[in-house]
This record gives structure tokens, C-alpha cells and sequence, in this order.
């Protein structure tokens, strides 16, 4: 479309202060840092690009956003008193195509041709970027070097080898600045650390059951719980949520009945938020890998 | 069939006798104590928000008195109220309840009519005459505490003996809840007006008026917002709250009030341009139509954790500071303490009395 991106860095300490300075004490990490990025971002641009993603469509029903994401944009425009120009398409595809939302967003540069091309573009590369995840084991495949491919570092502690599946929502679980490197924390403490991305398919098999709360991020980890749970035969569940996350309430719970009434997997919950200390949390990882060593033998 | 639903403030008067006039046997639950909140907690997932954790303690109390089909409004939206009904049951049949789910929703409503069909033995016919009076009994019931209801809040700041106008209140909506035909229950209403007006009063003309806007169960169940809007009463403070359990029926059961909800979509625009649930635009819409209307103050409740609820609080905050309209903002759950609340209220109340200008003691 013509423009110049410029990306915020990567999270980091002072960006997460800035946001909780920002945001009402009681809104989730994510958030925190999300306003953190916008003000680490907003004089170094002319242009805001703040998509306010609505619902989408899975296997015939309505998938939607959590409200906080959903709201973004006006969260934003509240907090800060001088922003640059927002361009927000609203991506609600019961009232408008995804070619409407973008042009509709885009009052100058909304060439219904150049618009189409660049939707295709796009497309084109989130389904490449969501195989390359897969195959990765990251989202963050393109900072990642090819050999550096998660490998647990096993038994490092004695014993035997317990397979931990980590589940949380993406933004949290691949995003250090936040998560406090959970995940090496896992190895660290002897475990291997299992993360698995759901396919298409799984996604709309888990929307088909009609038990999924109506929450398209929701989705992609009931699907992931049912994959670690069903086929990977993971020996404990590591549910990975922030403070204040109301989706996560109701999906972990569902994780959890699930894991422990017919599975009989060992899970923990982590809440992070922006007091999470690294002590606790090794030791609460700690313990639980304990544990699950324990049972093991 | 014995049927329970959710709990919330004096909504059961009326869906009791709409249910009852339809054929099924109505369990209504105790009201809320210390007790049931604590049961819901200890059921309910963590960070979930309160008004769960109180309908999950309620449910429990209805399946121990016997009820066998516990009816939910659900529905696929973004705010959790939606999925209630689910992750309830799914709570409660984990624990060993033995009962059947039947929600309410825009995409059921055939499965629905037959329901109240088989309640009916079979009969369509008259499963529509019981249908329609069933309607007509809930809908008098339902205006007859909104009207008592109201009398109460205009009558309690300017009381001389607060407990004489709240037991007046508690006997008023006993005898609609006993009254069993039409007149009755007219005759309740009529009477409102006169037994209130009959209370001695303590000479108070002008009081700062205070509008009451946030999430519906906060706004309505007084034992969650610790009985918001007769304290206020009694400081002497006129409050007037933007949904009441009557409302609610009418405007989330049948979709009444299409004008209010475009009214409100107009007002809120320039600060939140998309709902998300948890009466958010309303809340914005009725900030900015209290500062029009020359309020004193807004008070926003919300529960603890509340997405919708949350996420709107800046804006109320930015929408407040740009009409200059007084804004308090009470996060509420299950460790909310009464004495802080009212600590907080009293301090609202006096900055409300001490502002200068004109808006206050028109």
C-alpha cells in the first residue's frame, strides 16, 4: 500500500513500565505492554496501523476477539492525548468484506485493485508464516537462526525424562520481554518443554464440538491442550495465562476439567503479570517438574 | 419440570410468575448471603467474574431444593456472560448434579416453543393461550416493582426514617410477588404512589442526583453493590440508575428500546465506537447524557476482572474530565468490603456536595 513499516522493539522493561503507567491497574499484561509499544511508537510515525478485529467465521460460526482486544483502538485514543493518524479497518466480516473494512479504513489509498492485490499479498504470507511456525516451533521463526531449533536439554537433573506441553496464547508464550523466558525456564529445570500450533483442520474440528466458548484465540488452544493431551502424551500441562485475562479464565478452566477428570495429567496455572517475580516462578516450575518426575518413577 | 434460572435482584418476581402462569414449577433461589458467594467461589474458576461466582452459588442452592432444569441465556458474543450457561453446567455436572441445561438463545428458538409445548401436554393451543398470559402476567408484575422501585429511590433521600421506606419496599414487593390475579397486582401498583408519599419527610428539597451506569448485574443485584442505591439514599443523595431488573427483561429479553441503543451508539461515537458487551456504550452514551441532563456525579460498577468492563474505564475517565461531570469508578467481587465501598461513596458524596458551580441543587 505504499507505506514505510517502522516495528516498536522488542519488549522490554522501561516499554512495559510505560504501559502500566498508562493503563488502569486492572487490565492484563498484554495490554500493559500493547500501550507501552504504542507510546514507544507514536512520535516516531505519522500513521498508527490499529486493526480493530471483530470475529471471524469457523466452520459456520461466529468467532470472536476478546473485548479488550476488540476495543484497542478506543483504549488508545482514551489514553494518549496527542496521537498520530489512525488507520483502524474494523474487521467484522458479519457486516463488511475484509476489502470494504480496508478501503473504508483507508480514505486516500483505498484503489479498490491495489487494495485487493495487497489483501492477497498478505494472505499469502500469514499462511507462509503460520507453516514456518509450525515447522519452527515459534512465531518467531524469522529471528530465530536454522540450528537453534528447541531442543530440551533432557536429563540433565537425573531421572527420567518428562515432556511438559506448554500451553498459552502466542503473544504471551513467545514474547520474553513478558513471560520472563518461561520456556527456558522449563529446560533449565531439567524438562522439555512441549508447544504445539493446531492446524486449520484441528481448529475447525475443535469449533465443530460446539463446547469452545465463541473466542477464535480460545480456539487455537483448546485445540493445542486436546493435540498435547491426545497425541503427544505429555506427562504435565503447563497453562501459561496473565492476570486479569477473562478468556483465559473460562479456557483453562475447560484445559484443566479436561486434563485432570479424563486424562489424569498433572496441570499448573502461571499467571504472569507485571509483579511476577523470577524467583517464584522457577520455583513453582521447579516443583511441578518434581513432580512430575516423581510420579513418573 | 422444575425449572431455576439465574438470580438477579428483583428480575425472579416476575419470571417466577411468568414461568408458573406457563405450566413448569418455578425453584427460586434463597437470596445471595455470604454463604453462596463463597460456595460459588470456591467452584468457579479463579479470575472469573463475580456475577459467575453468585449465579454458580445460586444454581447449587436451586439443584439442593430440587430443581432438575436450570435455563441460561447464552449466546456466541465476545463477553463471557454468554458462556455462562456452559461452563456452569459443565461445573456443576463435574460436581455430581444430576440435571438438564436449556438455553435460551436467538438460534433456539423452535427447541424452545417446544418445550413449552410439552408443558403444556402437547397442545399447541394451549401452549399459546398460556403463552400469552404468562406474557402478560410477567410484563404487570415486572412494571409493578419497576414503578415501586422507583417510588423508593425518589422517596429515600428525602425520608425522615430510612428503615420505615426500606421495610415499606420489602412488604410492597412481597405482596406483588403473593398477588396471583391481574387486579391484585394492579392494585399493588396503584398503591404505590400514595404509601410512599405517606412517609413523613425530613424537609429536604434539593439533592445532588447521581447516575448510576456499568454492568447490568452490578447495576441491578444490590447484594453486590452493597445495596448502592438505597445508601446513597440515605446520605441524602438521589440515584438514578441507567437499567433496572425491569429494564433488563424488556431490553436484553425482547429487544425493546431500538431509539435508546441508536441514541446511545450516536452519543458515545466520538469516544468508543464499537460494543463489546458489558453495557460499555451504554455506560459512555449515559456519562455524556448525565453531563446534558446536569448531574452531579456518575458512578460506574463493574466487576472485578469484568473484559468489557475494564477496557472502557479510560474512556469513561477521559469522557468525564472532558464534560467535568464528577466520576467514580468501584471494581467489585467477592472481596470487595462494605466498609470500603461506603468509605468511598461517603468521599464521593461530599466532593459532589462541595463542588462549586452551577450544576449542583438545580
Amino acid at each position: 500500500m505504499g507505506w514505510e513499516v517502522v516495528l516498536s522493539e522488542p519488549t522490554s522493561r522501561p516499554v512495559l513500565e510505560l504501559g502500566v503507567r498508562l493503563s488502569p491497574a486492572e487490565l492484563c499484561l498484554p495490554v500493559k505492554a500493547f500501550l507501552g509499544h504504542v507510546a514507544a511508537l507514536r512520535d516516531r510515525v505519522d500513521t498508527l496501523f490499529l486493526p480493530r478485529i471483530v470475529c471471524t467465521c469457523v466452520s459456520g460460526d461466529w468467532f470472536f476477539g476478546c473485548p479488550k482486544a476488540i476495543a484497542l483502538p478506543d483504549l488508545t485514543r482514551a489514553v494518549f492525548d496527542s496521537l498520530p493518524l489512525i488507520v483502524e479497518p474494523v474487521l467484522d466480516r458479519q457486516i463488511l468484506t475484509e476489502e470494504q473494512s480496508f478501503r473504508n479504513a483507508m480514505p486516500g489509498r483505498n484503489n479498490r485493485s491495489h487494495v485487493r492485490k495487497a489483501l492477497r499479498l498478505a494472505k499469502a504470507a500469514a499462511t507462509d508464516a503460520a507453516l514456518r511456525t509450525r515447522t519452527a516451533g515459534s512465531p518467531l521463526h524469522m529471528f530465530l537462526d536454522q540450528g537453534t531449533k528447541s531442543e530440551g536439554r533432557g536429563t540433565g537433573h537425573g531421572g527420567p525424562a518428562v515432556r511438559v506441553g506448554v500451553v498459552g496464547h502466542s503473544y504471551l508464550l513467545f514474547d520474553s520481554g513478558l513471560n520472563l523466558g518461561v520456556l527456558d525456564k522449563v529446560k533449565e529445570a531439567g524438562a522439555e518443554p512441549t508447544v504445539v500450533f493446531p492446524t486449520a483442520v484441528e481448529v475447525e474440528l475443535e469449533a465443530k464440538r460446539g463446547s469452545a466458548p465463541n473466542w477464535y484465540y480460545e480456539l487455537e488452544l483448546l485445540a493445542a491442550a486436546r493435540r498435547l493431551l491426545e497425541s503427544e502424551l505429555v506427562d504435565g500441562l503447563l497453562l501459561v495465562a496473565s492476570f486479569a485475562c477473562g478468556t483465559g479464565a473460562v479456557t483453562n478452566e475447560l484445559i484443566q476439567r479436561a486434563a485432570v477428570h479424563r486424562h489424569g495429567v498433572p496441570t499448573v496455572t502461571l499467571l504472569m503479570d507485571e509483579h511476577t517475580g523470577e524467583a517464584g516462578l522457577v520455583t513453582r516450575i521447579e516443583s511441578f517438574i518434581d513432580l512430575l518426575r516423581l510420579r513418573k518413577r | 419440570m422444575k425449572v431455576a434460572f439465574p438470580y438477579m435482584g428483583t428480575a425472579p418476581i416476575a419470571l417466577n410468575a411468568l414461568l408458573r402462569t406457563l405450566g413448569a414449577q418455578v425453584i427460586s433461589p434463597p437470596k445471595p448471603t455470604r454463604a453462596t458467594i463463597e460456595l460459588g467461589t470456591r467452584l468457579a474458576p479463579e479470575t472469573m467474574c463475580v456475577p459467575f461466582k453468585v449465579t454458580l452459588g445460586n444454581m447449587v442452592r436451586c439443584l439442593e431444593a430440587g430443581a432438575d432444569t436450570l435455563v441460561y441465556v447464552t449466546g456466541s458474543w465476545s463477553c463471557r456472560f454468554g458462556y455462562y450457561g456452559r461452563l456452569q453446567a459443565q461445573i456443576l455436572h463435574d460436581e455430581g448434579f444430576e440435571f438438564r441445561l436449556l438455553e435460551l438463545s436467538h438460534d433456539r428458538i423452535p427447541a424452545i416453543i417446544n418445550e413449552v409445548r410439552a408443558m403444556n401436554r402437547g397442545r399447541m393451543s394451549s401452549a399459546v393461550v398460556n403463552g400469552l398470559r404468562a406474557l402478560r402476567i410477567g410484563w404487570l408484575k415486572s412494571t409493578a416493582v419497576d414503578e415501586t422501585e422507583a417510588r423508593f429511590r425518589r422517596k429515600m433521600p428525602a425520608v425522615r426514617d430510612p428503615g420505615a421506606c426500606r421495610r415499606l419496599l420489602a412488604t410492597m414487593l412481597e405482596e406483588i410477588q403473593g398477588a396471583e390475579r391481574p387486579a391484585a397486582i394492579k392494585q399493588v401498583r396503584g398503591s404505590a404512589r400514595g404509601r410512599f408519599a405517606a412517609l413523613p419527610t425530613n424537609g429536604r428539597i434539593r439533592m445532588p442526583r447521581v447516575k448510576l451506569v456499568g454492568e447490568s448485574y452490578c447495576v441491578v443485584e444490590p447484594f453486590i453493590n452493597f445495596d448502592i442505591v438505597a445508601r446513597l439514599g440515605e446520605m441524602g443523595v438521589l440515584v438514578d440508575p441507567f437499567l433496572t431488573a425491569h429494564r433488563w427483561l424488556g431490553f436484553h429479553g425482547f429487544r425493546l428500546g431500538k431509539d435508546e441503543v441508536l441514541r446511545m451508539r450516536a452519543l458515545s461515537a466520538p469516544y468508543w465506537r464499537y460494543c463489546v458487551g458489558g453495557e460499555d456504550q451504554n455506560s459512555v452514551g449515559q456519562l455524556l447524557l448525565a453531563a446534558q441532563d446536569g448531574f452531579d456525579g456518575v458512578i460506574h460498577v463493574h466487576p472485578f476482572g469484568c473484559m468489557p468492563g475494564t477496557v472502557v474505564q479510560p474512556t469513561m475517565t477521559k469522557a468525564a474530565r472532558d464534560t467535568g461531570i464528577a466520576y467514580l469508578p468501584l471494581s467489585l467481587d467477592e472481596h470487595s468490603s462494605e466498609t470500603g465501598v461506603l468509605t468511598r461513596l461517603e468521599a464521593f458524596v461530599s466532593l459532589i456536595e462541595k463542588r462549586p458551580g452551577e450544576r449542583h441543587g438545580k
